[in-house]
């Protein structure tokens, strides 16, 4: 399969997630219980409140389910590069043994963002801010620092992968664990945001996938203290969008009206 | 009016190069801050302040920082806009040159002259260059063996790109132009297009070097030459890319095509990111794109001779399939599909000569066996599918390093005798830039790939050697007291999958 069927494929299972975030209520559950102004639900009480209305395992599919409709386009790079780097023979199990070790990260890193979540919902009734404000802040100055950039560029890190055997298998799932890891590190905060957004979440979420993706086509950069977001994604799109309407000869001012 | 860009070995060319010699002099005496100076223009392809410094180049007072956005580092590397980009700079380059000359009495029809490494007779630095009391002298110019002595040794460069078939190609076959730059999503910005390659790397760094018996990992024992950030401080410099110029020339002279697709066509400014733009004599700053560097004579130039078309001979050899205009339009923007074949361990040091075993996978192996069988058997010459070495994400921070790689030597015998192995040569200029985690390659450094067709097809035919493994040994051109920090991270084989 070429880069054109292999992206298809990835994007078509997002996409088939993404009808499923649609569809799916239960996390809506959680978060309009959260972000409830509910002056008893207390740090740790309102994390085991939600587990009890949800259930364990709905959460944890919800949480799976959220990650297979954001994370495919974020891998096309990595996935294109265990696919070309792989022998024909086990390009499927590579690409297998790279999820599982991505999965292996983010999969647990669920119950963490959870976790954070009822702690500022916690931080956020004691002190009278929303806790989603309390999200966004923190999610805003994690943007702005250069740990941020750091886990950024990392992201762009190829890992060395052998060939053959079990040094190969374990390579790629090192990859994969190193990948994710990096992964959480740019953008495990901003996560956090669409959990909070109570009756707008999969707008929310949408918004931040593309935000995500958008920092993720951007070329790595010197870390440090500054306003970081999707620069390259935007003007490339900007342009897309220009030559697409020149191609069909709309015009761009309607200045032929005479007076 | 046509110019015409003279080779400066050419008897006829003796007024250019003293010409370019005044010019260059006149031109060095100006400040940085004039666009219209040699210092502004070289930083166009890369500048680092502390750098130039410390090699006696004046940074102050500098140009407005309107300027250095504009047009400073802009130099395309590890990327299919390499050619169009540096065939633009070297064109205002001339205007400027030519400008300078017209105003010191010169001809108006000075042209860009270029060096023909490739011509055996030809190796040595131009002399004119290697004269100390020429203002074409630089002393920041180490040579091969970092003495000072600059030629080309014999047998290190070759123009096995203009067999290629196609300008665009992927990470493992990057074919004549390059690999596209950074396509949406895809990971991208590491691997040298084959020109670019050799003989471009190559030349930068065995012209530049490194002060002989120096640490050739720091960049203040480097030559000007052998790094990207410096590079065109150096007269040679023009020559050098006038060359590959006349390279791409001949290349679509042959009748290959360059790319059709609108992304190439319409460069970086295209997908919204920095225009390529020049400054001019006259004031004015020139913006062009790739479509418009496609024609040289559309351009107002020439070059006296262009390479001849690539030879065809025994099969195994790559035989040149004739090239007609429709097929190769066809083929203009077909990517190359490879498969892996074989790889080495991973993390291989090439501080030293060394020798990595690069185990052959059976079923890729058979496919490669089969396919010679079957293209040395058919009743019309045909090309047998192409086997590349690829030298994956080779880190470090020895930009001069010069590297031979050769594929199955007979064991106990000295690599150097035997050219018939030699996949190819790699130059590992700009790899310390390409090595840094927060530079614009991500840490990943540099990739290579060799053809090795010829190499499998000679040891196919009559050789008992076991394909289970290639020994591919790489051998570094200098070996100083202390050894470059230089990595690979795998050695692979892949083949053209058909």
């Amino acid at each position: 399969m070429g880069r054109p069927g292999r992206r298809k494929a990835l994007f078509a299972v997002s996409l088939a997630a993404w009808a499923a975030v649609i569809a799916e209520e239960r996390i809506l559950s959680l978060a309009a219980y959260c972000a409830a102004a509910a002056p008893l639900a207390l740090g740790w009480q309102s994390f085991e409140s939600a587990i009890r209305l949800n259930g364990a395992g709905p959460l944890a599919a919800s949480w799976a389910i959220m990650l297979v409709a954001m994370m495919p386009p974020l891998l096309v790079a990595p996935l294109d590069y265990v696919w070309e780097r792989s022998l024909p023979r086990r390009r499927l199990r590579s690409v297998a043994l790279f999820l599982l070790g991505y999965g292996l990260v983010w999969l647990p890193f669920g119950v963490v963002e959870l976790a954070l979540v009822a702690a500022t919902h916690a931080f956020a009734t004691t002190s009278g801010a929303s806790s989603l404000s309390v999200v966004m802040a923190f999610a805003f100055l994690w943007q702005i620092s250069p740990w941020k950039q750091q886990c950024l560029n990392r992201c762009h890190r190829l890992g060395q992968l052998s060939a053959f055997g079990l040094r190969a298998d374990g390579d790629v799932l090192r990859f994969g664990l190193a990948h994710g890891g990096w992964c959480v590190g740019a953008c495990a905060p901003l996560m956090a945001v669409p959990l909070l957004a109570s009756g707008a979440h999969a707008a929310v979420m949408a918004l931040v996938a593309l935000f995500l993706l958008g920092e993720r086509m951007e070329r790595a950069g010197p870390a440090g203290w500054r306003l970081r977001w999707p620069r390259y994604a935007a003007a490339a799109s900007l342009a897309t969008l220009r030559q697409a309407i020149a191609a069909r000869g709309w015009p761009v001012h309607r200045k032929e009206r005479s007076t | 009016m046509t110019n015409v860009r003279l080779n400066v070995y050419d008897p006829a060319a003796e007024e250019t190069v003293e010409w370019y010699g005044k010019a260059v002099a006149a031109l060095q005496k100006k400040p940085i801050a004039e666009r219209m100076s040699w210092t502004f223009f070289a930083a166009i392809h890369g500048i680092v302040d502390t750098w130039w410094d410390t090699f006696g180049w004046s940074v102050s007072p500098p140009p407005p920082p309107s300027d250095q956005d504009i047009f400073w580092n802009q130099c395309q590397h590890q990327s299919w806009y390499f050619l169009p980009w540096h065939r633009g700079y070297i064109l205002a380059f001339e205007s400027m040159i030519r400008s300078t000359v017209v105003g010191l009495g010169g001809p108006e029809s000075w042209a860009l002259p270029y060096w023909d490494y490739d011509n055996p007779a030809q190796t040595d630095l131009p002399p004119a260059f290697a004269d100390p009391n020429s203002p074409l002298f630089i002393q920041r110019r180490y040579g091969p063996d970092g003495d000072g002595k600059v030629f080309i040794p014999a047998g290190s460069i070759n123009t096995d790109a203009m067999t290629d078939p196609v300008f665009t190609g992927t990470d493992q076959a990057p074919e004549f132009g390059g690999v596209e730059t950074f396509p949406l999503f895809s990971p991208s910005g590491n691997t040298n297009g084959d020109i670019e390659n050799q003989p471009h790397n190559y030349v930068h760094g065995i012209v530049g070097g490194f002060i002989e018996n120096t640490n050739p990992n720091l960049w203040k024992n480097n030559g000007l030459m052998s790094m990207p950030q410096t590079a065109a401080l150096d007269p040679i410099f023009w020559l050098h890319h006038c060359n590959i110029d006349r390279l791409w020339a001949g290349w679509n002279n042959s009748g290959k095509v360059n790319p059709t697709d609108p992304k190439w066509l319409n460069g970086p400014a295209g997908s919204g990111e920095r225009a390529f733009v020049m400054p001019m004599p006259d004031g004015s700053e020139w913006t062009y794109t790739p479509s418009e560097m496609v024609d040289t004579a559309a351009l107002g130039y020439s070059y006296d001779v262009l390479p001849a078309a690539a030879a065809t001979g025994d099969l195994t050899r790559p035989v040149e399939k004739a090239v007609t205009p429709g097929r190769s339009a066809a083929m203009a923007d077909r990517k190359t599909e490879t498969e892996l074949v074989g790889a080495s361990q991973v993390a291989i040091s090439l501080s030293h000569r060394t020798t990595v075993p690069v185990r052959l996978d059976p079923e890729g192996a058979e496919k490669i066996t089969k396919n010679f069988a079957e293209a040395l058997r058919s009743v019309t010459p045909a090309a047998p599918g192409r086997v590349f070495l690829n030298l994956e994400n080779v880190r470090g921070a020895a930009d001069s390093m010069t590297y031979k790689v050769y594929v199955n030597v007979p064991e106990g015998e000295n690599a150097e005798d035997h050219p018939e192995r030699l996949a190819g040569t790699i130059g590992l200029f700009g790899i310390s830039r390409a090595t840094t985690s927060d530079g614009p390659h991500g840490g990943n450094g540099l990739s290579f790939s060799l053809e090795i067709t010829n190499i499998l097809g000679d040891l196919h035919v009559g050789d008992d050697s076991d394909p289970g493994a290639l020994q591919v040994q790489i051998v570094p051109r200098v070996q100083s007291g202390v050894a470059p920090d230089v990595t690979v991270d795998r050695i692979s084989v892949y083949r053209e999958a058909r």
